[in-house]
C-alpha cells in the first residue's frame, strides 16, 4: 500500500471542483463533469483528460476512493466508475476552503 | 457499437484515441474505456443542446486536452521511475562488488592507476598551457617576434619599442630583458631572475602592488615581488623604501608586487629594474641591448590588425635603419610563456589519454570476460520484462560505482606524482603548479568516470547479450562465446594499433637521447663537479679570488689523477660568445650577416689538464701567459680548420683593432649548449684576460657534498657578495635536457603498460581458444596431427588480429605520431627503417609470446584424456 502524504497541500483548482462535485453522493466522471459545467454556470468545463488526471491524483492521495454503482444507477455502461470524498478529501476541501477566504479577506483589504 | 454513431463523432473519437497514445500505458489501462464513455457521453449531450459544431469543438478541446495531460503524465512517469530504478541499480551494483570484493578493489585500483598520470599531466598542461594568465583583460596583451626557422624569436632592439608605440592597434607597450642578478643586504648576497623593463610595462600587464609604486622613467630603483621580499627581507610593505645592494650599486626598493607575474622568461621573475636605454634616445639601433616586446591590444582592435600595422613599422624602421631580413609576428602572451612547454606537453597529455583509454578498454575486456556467466542472469531480468535500456542502464551505474572510486583515488595518486615530480625536476625548469588546480580537474575527472563508466557498460552489450539473451529466451541456443571472442578481438585491433604508435615514439624519443647523448663532447665528463658562482665584484677582483680559491682548493685532493681549474664559462653547458672583426689582420672585416659568433673562454693553466681536453698541436698556457694575457691564445680544431687551414701554430690573430694574439695551441672542439645543438668553433685566452672566471670545476672521486660544503665556506670568506651553485658536470650537462629525459621516461612507461595490457588480451584470447577447442584439438591430434599443426591452430586466431591492429598501428605511426614527434627529435628521422622495424619487432614478439604460451599447453593436449574427459 503507497503510503499517503500527511497534508496534499494546496489543491488545484480542478481538484477542488471535483471534491466539491462529490460533495453529496457517489458519482462517475461524466456526473462529476455535468455537476462542475452546471454549478459554475457553464464557466469551467472539465474535459476528460484533465478531468481523470486529477482522479488518478486525487485517489493516489486519498481523497476519494472508488466504490460500487449505487443500486438506483440510470445507466448500464459498463465502463462508467463511480467516486466518493473520502474524510480525508473532506478535510482537505475545508482546509482550501479557508486558504480561499483568508484570500478573499486579505484581497477586500487591499482593494478597499 | 461504433457503427451506431454518426460518422463525425467516430471521427472525433479516433481522434482522441490517437491523442489518448500519448498518455502512459498504465494511465490507458486504468482510465481509458472510462474517460473516452465519458467523452462519448459528453460529445452526445452537447450535440443534443448546442449543435453538431459545438460538438466537434469540443471533440477537438477534448483531443488537445489529452494530449497536454499525456506529456505531462510522461514526464512525471520518467522521473520517478529513474530515480528508483537509479536507486535499485546502486544497490544491485554495491552487491555484485560484496560478493567478489578482489575483483572490484582490482578493477578501482588499475583505474586510479592510469587515470592518476592523466589528471596529473591535465593540471600541468592546464598549468602551463590553458590556465588564463593574472592580468586583467590577458587575452588583449601580444608579444612581438620574428619567424624564424625554429619558431618565433622574441629578442627585438629595445629601441623598437618606441618604433612599436605608433602602431594604432595597441593602447600601450613595453619591453623587458631577463637577466640574472645578485641581490643582497648585510653583505651576503643571493642569485635571482631579474629582468630590466621599460617604464610602464608594470602599468601595461596589470599586475598588482602589494606595496609602493611602479618604476618611473629613468629611475634608479627596482621593484621585487612579495615572495622576494617575504624570504629575503622578512616582511613586505616595509622594505619599500629600503636601499639593498643589486648588483654590487646600493639600490631603492620602490615598490612591491602581490606576485612574480608569468612572463617570457625561464625562471620567475623576482627583481625588476628599470631598461635604462629603451626610454633614452638612443643614437644607433645596434646600441641599447635588446628586449621582448609586449603590448596591450585597444579593446576595439583584433590581433590581424595589429599584426597588419606592426609590419609596416617593421619595413619603415629596416627601410631607415637596416637590419636582417625578419616576418614580424604577433602571439599571446599565454603562447609566449608557455613557449616551448606547449608541444611537449601536448603530446604528453595525448599519450595519457590513450594509454587511459587501452587500459579502460582492458578492463572493459576483463567485464566482458565475466559477461558470459551472466548470460542467466540477463536472460532472466528480461524475460521478467527488463527493457534493453534499463539492463544498460544498471550496467552504466555498475561501471560508475567502480569509475568513481577509481577516478578519485586517481586524483590522489596524480597528485603524488605531481608532488614527486617537484621534488626531482630543478626548480625553475617548469613552472609546476603547487597543487592541482581544483577547477579543471573536476571537470577532468568527471569526465574520465564518465568515459569509464560507458566503456565499462559497452562491455556486456559488445558481447551481444541483449540479443543472445532475446534469443535464449526463444530457445534458439546461445552465441554468446563467439561474439565475446569477436568483442575481445576488435579490441586486441585498438590496443596493438596503439601499443605500437607508442613504442614507436618511445623508439624514437630513446634514439634521439641516445644519440645526443653519445656525441662526443671533448672532454672527459666522469668525476668531475661544476661550481658556478657569480659575483658582483670588479673582474680583476674576482680574478684575484680565483686565485686564492684555487690554491685553497687543490690540497682537498692531492691526488695526482685529480685537480682543479677556472673557466670563465662552464665547459658543456655554455660559454660566452665573442663576434669578432675579423680574424687575421689582412683578412677583410665580416659583415652583419657572416660575422661568427665564436665560444670564448679565459681559462687558467691547469684547465685542459683538468678536463681531458686533448691537445692536438703546440702547448697550453703556462704561469707566464698570464702574465702577458692578451699575446697568446689557443683555438679548437673546428676554429682552425675553418679560418686557419694550413697552419694555425704561430699565426697572429686580429680579432678587434689592433690585438695580436699569437696561436700557441690547437686542442679539440668542446660541445657547449645543449647538446642537440651544433658545436661551434671556439678560442681559450688565459685566465688573467679581463674576463671573469665564473666556474671552477675539480675532477675528483670526492662527493659533491664535500666539495659544496668546503667551497662554499672558502668563498663566503674571500667573496662575501658571491653566490655559488655546485653539482655534477654530468647533472649540469643533463639539466637542460631534464624535461626530454622526463618525457622520454614517461613514453617508455606509458608504451610498455599499453603492451602489457595488449599483452594481457592477447594471451587470454589464445587461453580462451585452447579451452574451447580442446576436445576438437584432441581428436585432431588422435587423427595424427602434430604438434606444431595444434600450435598454429590456436595462434592463427590470435595473430590475425594483432596483424591487423598493426597494420592499423602502421597508419596511426605514420600520420599521426611521425609528424607530431619528428620536430622534438635530435638526428633522428621518423622514416628510419631500421627505428620502424625495430618497433615493429617489438610489439610482433611480444604478441606473438602470449599467444605462443597459451598455444604450447594445446600442444601437451593428450587425446587420450581430453576423450575420456567427454
Amino acid at each position: 500500500m503507497k503510503r499517503l502524504r500527511i497534508d496534499p497541500g494546496p489543491l488545484s483548482q480542478p481538484a477542488l471542483h471535483i471534491l466539491l462535485a462529490l460533495g453529496v453522493d457517489a458519482k462517475h466522471g461524466y456526473a462529476i463533469m455535468q455537476d462542475i459545467a452546471a454549478e459554475s454556470a457553464g464557466a469551467l468545463r472539465l474535459l476528460p483528460g484533465t478531468l481523470y488526471s486529477t482522479i488518478k491524483k486525487l485517489l493516489a492521495d486519498g481523497l476519494i476512493e472508488e466504490v460500487d454503482p449505487p443500486r438506483d444507477a440510470e445507466s448500464d455502461d459498463a465502463r462508467r466508475r463511480y467516486y466518493k470524498v473520502t474524510r480525508r478529501g473532506r478535510l482537505a476541501a475545508e482546509a482550501e476552503m479557508r486558504r480561499m477566504a483568508l484570500l478573499v479577506r486579505l484581497g477586500r483589504v487591499f482593494l478597499s | 457499437m461504433t457503427d451506431r454513431h454518426p460518422l463525425w463523432l467516430r471521427a472525433g473519437l479516433t481522434a482522441y484515441r490517437l491523442s489518448c497514445r500519448l498518455l502512459p500505458r498504465s494511465f490507458r489501462d486504468r482510465f481509458g474505456a472510462e474517460a473516452e464513455g465519458t467523452l462519448q457521453d459528453l460529445l452526445e449531450d452537447t450535440r443534443r443542446t448546442h449543435g453538431s459544431r459545438a460538438a466537434m469543438t469540443t471533440a477537438a478541446a477534448a483531443c488537445g486536452d489529452v494530449a497536454r495531460v499525456g506529456v505531462s503524465e510522461r514526464a512525471t512517469a520518467w522521473h520517478s521511475a529513474v530515480s528508483a530504478g537509479i536507486t535499485s541499480d546502486l544497490g544491485q551494483a554495491v552487491r555484485i562488488y560484496r560478493r567478489q570484493p578482489g575483483l572490484a578493489a582490482a578493477l578501482a585500483l588499475t583505474l586510479a592507476l592510469v587515470a592518476g598520470p592523466a589528471v596529473a599531466i591535465f593540471s600541468l598542461l592546464y598549468h602551463v598551457v590553458l590556465a588564463p594568465l593574472p592580468y586583467p583583460d590577458a587575452d588583449r596583451l601580444v608579444v612581438l617576434g620574428h619567424q624564424t626557422r625554429h619558431g618565433i624569436f622574441h629578442y627585438l632592439p629595445v629601441a623598437s619599442v618606441s618604433d612599436y608605440r605608433a602602431v594604432q592597434a595597441f593602447s600601450m607597450v613595453g619591453g623587458m630583458f631577463p637577466v640574472g642578478s645578485n641581490i643582497g643586504a648585510d653583505g651576503e648576497a643571493v642569485r635571482v631572475q631579474a629582468s630590466r623593463v621599460t617604464a610602464g610595462l608594470l602599468t601595461i600587464l596589470g599586475v598588482p602592488f602589494a606595496a609602493g609604486r611602479d618604476l618611473e622613467r629613468g629611475e634608479h630603483a627596482i621593484v621585487v615581488t612579495r615572495g622576494l621580499a617575504l624570504a629575503r627581507f622578512g616582511s613586505d610593505a616595509a622594505v619599500v623604501g629600503q636601499t639593498v645592494i643589486f648588483n654590487r650599486k646600493p639600490t631603492p626598493i620602490v615598490g612591491v608586487l602581490a606576485y612574480s607575474p608569468p612572463l617570457p622568461a625561464t625562471r620567475a621573475i623576482e627583481v625588476f629594474s628599470p631598461h635604462v636605454s629603451a626610454d633614452q634616445a638612443v643614437p644607433s639601433r645596434k646600441q641599447g641591448g635588446q628586449a621582448i616586446v609586449i603590448a596591450r591590444l585597444r579593446p576595439d582592435s583584433t590581433r590581424t590588425a595589429a599584426l597588419a600595422q606592426a609590419r609596416i613599422v617593421a619595413s619603415a624602421v629596416r627601410r631607415d635603419f637596416g637590419g636582417p631580413e625578419a616576418t614580424i609576428d604577433l602571439v599571446t602572451l599565454r603562447t609566449a610563456v608557455s613557449g616551448s612547454m606547449r608541444v611537449p606537453l601536448l603530446i604528453l597529455f595525448a599519450t595519457v589519454l590513450v594509454v587511459f583509454l587501452i587500459a579502460v578498454t582492458s578492463l572493459a575486456s576483463l567485464v566482458l570476460a565475466r559477461a558470459a556467466s551472466r548470460a542467466s542472469d540477463v536472460a532472466v531480468r528480461r524475460s521478467l520484462g527488463a527493457s534493453g535500456w534499463r539492463l544498460v542502464r544498471s550496467w552504466l551505474v555498475e561501471g560508475a560505482v567502480l569509475a568513481v572510486p577509481g577516478t578519485v583515488l586517481g586524483v590522489w595518486v596524480g597528485n603524488l606524482l605531481l608532488g614527486y615530480t617537484r621534488a626531482t625536476l630543478p626548480s625553475g625548469i617548469l613552472p609546476l603548479p603547487d597543487s592541482m588546480e581544483i577547477g579543471p580537474i573536476v571537470v577532468g575527472v568527471i569526465a574520465l568516470a564518465f568515459v569509464s563508466a560507458g566503456l565499462f557498460a559497452m562491455a556486456p552489450l559488445a558481447a551481444g547479450l541483449l540479443r543472445t539473451s532475446a534469443s535464449w529466451r526463444d530457445g534458439a541456443g546461445s552465441t554468446a562465446g563467439l561474439r565475446r571472442v569477436r568483442a575481445q578481438s576488435v579490441l586486441i585491433v585498438v590496443q596493438v594499433a596503439l601499443s605500437l604508435v607508442l613504442v614507436a615514439s618511445a623508439v624514437w624519443l630513446s634514439t634521439s637521447l641516445w644519440r645526443m647523448f653519445s656525441r662526443p663532447i671533448g672532454f672527459d665528463p666522469t668525476n668531475l663537479v661544476a661550481m658556478q658562482t657569480q659575483s658582483t665584484q670588479l673582474n680583476a677582483v674576482q680574478i684575484q679570488t680565483a686565485r686564492l680559491m684555487l690554491e685553497r682548493l687543490r690540497p682537498l685532493d692531492s691526488n695526482p689523477a685529480s685537480g682543479v681549474a677556472v673557466s670563465s664559462s662552464l665547459p658543456g653547458v655554455n660559454a660566452g660568445r665573442y663576434g669578432p672583426r675579423r680574424i687575421r689582420a689582412g683578412d677583410p672585416e665580416f659583415t652583419d650577416e657572416d660575422q661568427p659568433s665564436l665560444a670564448r673562454s679565459a681559462v687558467s693553466t691547469d684547465y685542459f689538464r683538468v678536463l681531458g681536453i686533448r691537445l692536438l698541436e703546440g702547448r697550453t698556457f703556462t704561469a707566464a701567459d698570464e702574465a702577458n694575457p692578451e699575446r697568446v691564445i689557443v683555438v679548437s680544431r673546428s676554429f682552425a680548420a675553418r679560418w686557419l687551414p694550413d697552419d694555425a701554430l704561430g699565426q697572429v690573430l686580429t680579432f678587434n683593432r689592433d690585438d695580436r694574439r699569437e696561436v700557441i695551441g690547437v686542442v679539440e672542439d668542446v660541445h657547449t649548449g645543449r647538446l642537440s645543438q651544433d658545436r661551434i668553433p671556439q678560442f681559450y685566452t688565459p685566465m688573467n684576460d679581463g674576463i671573469a672566471p665564473s666556474t671552477y670545476v675539480f675532477r675528483t672521486p670526492l662527493a659533491v657534498e664535500t666539495i659544496r660544503r668546503e667551497a662554499t665556506t672558502l668563498l663566503r670568506e674571500l667573496d662575501p657578495t658571491a653566490t655559488l651553485a655546485v653539482r655534477s658536470l654530468a647533472e649540469a650537462m643533463a639539466m637542460p635536457l631534464v624535461l626530454e629525459i622526463t618525457a622520454n621516461r614517461l613514453t617508455i612507461a606509458l608504451a610498455a603498460l599499453a603492451l602489457l595490457l595488449a599483452v594481457v588480451n592477447v594471451y587470454a584470447l589464445s587461453a580462451f581458444a585452447v579451452v574451447q577447442r580442446t576436445r576438437e584439438i584432441g581428436i585432431r591430434i588422435a587423427l595424427g596431427a602434430r604438434a606444431g599443426d595444434a600450435m598454429r591452430l590456436v595462434m592463427r586466431r590470435g595473430l590475425v588480429w594483432v596483424s591487423v591492429g598493426m597494420a592499423l598501428g602502421a597508419a596511426g605511426v605514420i600520420f599521426l605520431a611521425a609528424p607530431l614527434i619528428e620536430r622534438q627529435l635530435f638526428e633522428t628521422r621518423t622514416s628510419d627503417p631500421v627505428l620502424l622495424a625495430l618497433a615493429f619487432a617489438i610489439v610482433a614478439g611480444v604478441a606473438i609470446l602470449a599467444s605462443w604460451l597459451p598455444a604450447r599447453r594445446a600442444a601437451s593436449i593428450d587425446p587420450a584424456v581430453t576423450l575420456r574427459a567427454e
